[in-house]
């Protein structure tokens, strides 16, 4: 009798905690990577990608508030076959910042710690050129060997680490906060 | 020591509370960082909420257990559970309300506080500084609109190059930062820059292209240039051409610092103003968890506090029931604390050990006692002497062996019998008593005499004492009797004194009995022949009468030594029926055996004797009988031989029985002491002789009369050994 009454306040504790657990992973993929590929220019292997942010209405909400929004593109390169102990050969990020200025009532993308801003009249725009990546060099050619397949991949994800302090707690726990991108990944032959 | 203190520690589950609440009390104080502005601890809000659920909900599953343990406590009404539900309670009940209280106004001190940094009119200040601000930009886009109209309009010519001069004049005249002719697809024609490095503009985003495409005019406000400073670009489509120009006009340093301020402080407090909700859901998680954990912690405190409270009063409980129940060995498990109740179970163990020191004590008391007694028993069971104990009511207590023995009597099933009941018991016991029940009685100090007691074995002498029997206080509580059966020792010492006497009379009569004798023989000798015949013949009978007395004199003379002198026995086993018959063969020729009726029973019986002495024996208990038949019409004498007891503890019993007067009674007991005798003859050493040679052979002789008249004399002679181990 009583090790029944154990057992369902158990089940219901589970219950509650994969429900909550569920609405991460439905709700996980909003942005969606297309077009990924990577070339040779010159010395180095270039990526570039077109990417969908599709922010939560939650998240724009924010953008229109002065909240600064920063997603962080996240790129491997790594052996094809590799064990799992062996080192990537690359693991790079790249941040991109959008953000909305109310008085000229435009929108801001910035790029590499600030070393770009680029002004957009329309959400859209800004959104565009947020998820645009451009031949952004990955590794040189000279640091991957000929005879070996790699496989690049590239993630990209709302960093909740750079929302304003307050606002963290909440971003963990919802799921309108957690925004990131399956991982896109291909072939690369040097 | 240490690790004592460190098991109560553990066993006491403090170390649990400790386990538990201290990590869970400086996680909640992180967490509290992590909701407030600091960065570095913001990123293990995650981790340090999932610690405290878990910590909380670990707190939660312990006091349910405890919970549970303490109502099956209550419903099994075990000890101690009772008090322990009642202070569990007490203990919630007051440590929940004011919980509950600061928790409900600091949640609403902290939302209107928060409400209180957003007002009303700061909102609408903004709002009216924001649109003043762009007022302000509006006038001068306005300017910068027309100027670029009027830009615009001068380019007259078609050709490319012609458009870049006229492009870098028309820069020179504006005084714009930067001039961009372009095509409708965005192609750009021709570029001036007024910093002269910047060869290549930037490329104009998409939708400002599309929006001047489509509206004609596109006038916006960004920063640019290095450092960054707010501008204002127009780009313009020209009306009749298919041409786009784009300027780029820098604000005046005064209104671009004022509307880069505006806009910063608008953004802040827009963000601000935004996060307010998150701001207020932080704190008043952060609250809930602080108060959970309160309450939680209160609520282990009260089970703690309760049980710590109740555990020696249970104690004491359980002490007390062993106490009930006979067990004084218990000690109650001593608390850390030193408050009333710690020296409460304190002085309930030394309680208990003096209780079981005292217990122990009588233990070894009774123990001690029972030893002095069993002690005591031993030596009065070993004594010689007789040792009876009487109460002051004259009640018998006890009474060793050798009392029993001397009485021939078992006192057990008589003891806390009185003097008056024990009385029947003997004709010896009888008169022993009524000897001494006098002093009984009596306050005396000490009583000491020889008590004279006749019996039918004889005369019985006893040494009695007695003394006080004292308590612990000095009240005299009975009486102990010790007495000794010394009828043998004085026997014993007459004897000697008598063998002394007959030693030293034989010594000093035989000596001048010979010359007397010879003297007397000498004048007969001399004077008959010579002397006339009436002098001769008295002279004849005087000397006949000094020979025969002193020759009779010589006879007492040797019958004394004989009794005096010590027995050189030349002892060798005999057949005691054989030498029974060879003495009575001597009675033959005188025909004294006709009145002699022999019954021999110890055939093939020996005995270790001399024969010579032995043989003295039965003619001397043969003689005295014939002695005391001879005045009888119908003489009598039994003569009975026969064995008595075993082969190992038997004897040879010979009986000589008359039909004569028998002996005298007051002189009964004393028929083996010399010089006692009844007849007008006779030395009177007869029997003591007879006594002394069938002592010396370890046998004894007895008198009395028999019933039917006349003396009955039993002589009983132990066994032959060397006989008894050739029958073995």
């Amino acid at each position: 009798m009583k090790s029944n009454r154990i057992k369902t306040f158990l089940l219901a504790g589970l219950i509650v905690v994969s429900g909550w657990m569920l609405q991460f992973s439905v709700f996980a993929s909003e942005f969606v990577i297309r077009d990924a590929s990577s070339k040779l220019m010159g010395d180095n292997f270039v990526i570039s990608a077109d990417i969908d942010y599709q922010f939560s209405e939650v998240a724009l909400e924010a953008l229109e508030n002065g909240v600064p929004l920063l997603v962080d593109v996240h790129v491997q390169v790594r052996r094809k076959g590799a064990w799992i102990w062996e080192k990537d050969v690359v693991d790079r990020h790249f941040q991109k910042q959008i953000r909305y200025l109310p008085l000229s009532a435009t929108y801001q993308v910035i790029t590499q710690s600030g070393s770009k801003k680029t002004q957009f009249i329309s959400r859209q725009a800004a959104l565009s050129a947020l998820g645009s990546i451009d031949e952004y060099p990955v590794v040189k050619a000279s640091d991957l060997e000929k005879d070996e397949t790699y496989e690049m991949e590239i993630k990209t994800e709302l960093d909740i680490e750079a929302l304003p302090v307050p606002l963290r707690p909440k971003a963990y726990m919802s799921p309108d906060w957690k925004l990131s991108s399956e991982w896109s990944q291909w072939l690369l032959k040097p | 020591m240490a690790f004592k203190t460190l098991k109560k520690i553990v066993s006491s589950g403090f170390l649990l509370l400790l386990i538990v609440i201290t990590p869970l009390l400086i996680s909640l104080h992180f967490m509290s960082n992590a909701v407030q502005n600091t960065d570095d601890m913001s990123r293990y809000f995650i981790p340090l909420l999932i610690f405290n659920i878990a910590g909380l909900i670990i707190l939660l599953v312990l006091i349910i257990i405890n919970l549970i343990k303490l109502v099956g406590q209550y419903r099994r009404r075990e000890p101690g559970s009772r008090l322990t539900m009642r202070m569990v309670l007490m203990f919630i009940s007051l440590s929940l309300p004011p919980v509950g209280v600061v928790y409900f106004y600091s949640l609403q001190f902290l939302h209107q506080g928060i409400d209180s940094w957003f007002d009303v009119k700061i909102d609408n200040a903004l709002d009216d500084s924001l649109e003043l601000g762009k007022s302000s930009l509006d006038l001068n886009k306005k300017q910068f609109l027309r100027s670029t109209e009027y830009l615009l309009n001068q380019i007259k010519d078609d050709s490319e190059a012609a458009m870049t001069i006229g492009l870098v004049d028309l820069l020179e005249q504006s005084g714009a930062t930067e001039l961009v002719l372009m095509d409708l697809s965005g192609r750009i024609i021709s570029s001036s820059n007024i910093n002269t490095e910047k060869l290549v503009p930037e490329q104009l985003d998409i939708s400002v292209l599309q929006q001047a495409r489509d509206s004609g005019r596109v006038i916006t406000i960004l920063p640019y240039g290095d450092p960054e400073t707010l501008h204002v670009m127009v780009v313009l489509r020209h009306a009749f051409r298919p041409l786009l120009m784009q300027a780029v006009y820098a604000l005046s340093e005064e209104i671009s610092d004022l509307t880069d301020s505006v806009q910063s402080a608008l953004v802040r407090y827009k963000e601000l103003s935004f996060l307010r909700q998150s701001l207020k859901f932080n704190f008043s998680m952060t609250l809930l968890l602080v108060l959970a954990f309160s309450v939680f912690a209160a609520v282990w405190a009260a089970f703690y506090s309760a049980r710590k409270l109740v555990t020696p009063i249970s104690d004491i409980a359980a002490g007390t029931r062993a106490v009930a129940a006979g067990d004084y060995g218990m000690q109650l498990p001593l608390q850390d604390s030193h408050d009333e109740l710690s020296f409460l179970v304190s002085s309930f163990n030394t309680m208990m050990r003096r209780i079981a020191q005292a217990r122990d004590e009588a233990a070894q008391s009774q123990r001690m006692v029972e030893e002095q007694k069993t002690y005591l028993e031993t030596v009065l069971g070993h004594l010689s002497s007789g040792v009876m104990v009487f109460d002051s009511q004259q009640r018998l207590q006890t009474a060793n062996r050798a009392a029993e023995m001397i009485f021939d009597l078992s006192f057990e099933s008589y003891l806390h019998h009185s003097v008056e009941e024990l009385q029947p018991l003997s004709n010896v016991m009888k008169q022993w008593l009524e000897s001494i029940v006098l002093v009984l009685t009596q306050q005396k100090r000490e009583w000491r005499e020889e008590i004279n007691i006749e019996s039918e074995q004889g005369r019985l002498i006893l040494l009695t004492r007695i003394s006080p029997l004292l308590d612990t206080a000095g009240f005299e509580k009975g009486k102990v009797v010790v007495f000794d059966d010394v009828t043998n020792l004085i026997q014993a010492q007459r004897n000697a004194a008598w063998g002394e006497v007959a030693r030293r009379l034989a010594h000093e009569i035989k000596n001048p009995l010979t010359p007397i004798q010879l003297s007397a023989e000498r004048l007969r000798h001399k004077y008959l022949g010579k002397m006339p015949e009436e002098d001769s013949r008295v002279l004849d009978k005087a000397t006949q009468t000094i020979v025969q007395q002193v020759d009779a004199m010589k006879a007492m003379v040797n019958a004394f030594s004989d009794y005096a002198k010590p027995s050189r026995l030349e002892t060798k086993p005999l057949l005691f029926d054989a030498l029974v018959t060879e003495v009575m063969s001597l009675y033959e020729a005188s025909g004294q055996n006709e009145v002699i009726n022999l019954s021999l029973n110890a055939a093939n019986v020996k005995v270790e004797a001399d024969p010579v002495r032995l043989r003295q024996v039965i003619l001397n208990l043969v003689k005295n009988a014939l002695e005391a038949v001879h005045d009888k019409p119908e003489q009598e004498i039994m003569i009975r031989t026969g064995l008595q007891g075993d082969d190992e503890a038997g004897a040879v019993v010979l009986e000589v029985m008359d039909n004569g007067n028998g002996f005298e009674e007051e002189t009964l007991s004393r028929v083996f002491e010399p010089y006692v005798t009844t007849k007008t003859k006779g030395t009177g050493l007869g029997l003591a002789v007879v006594k002394k040679i069938i002592e010396e052979h370890g046998g004894m002789i007895a008198a009395s009369n028999r019933v039917e008249g006349g003396a009955h004399l039993l002589v009983r002679l132990p066994l032959s050994k060397f006989d008894t181990e050739q029958k073995d």
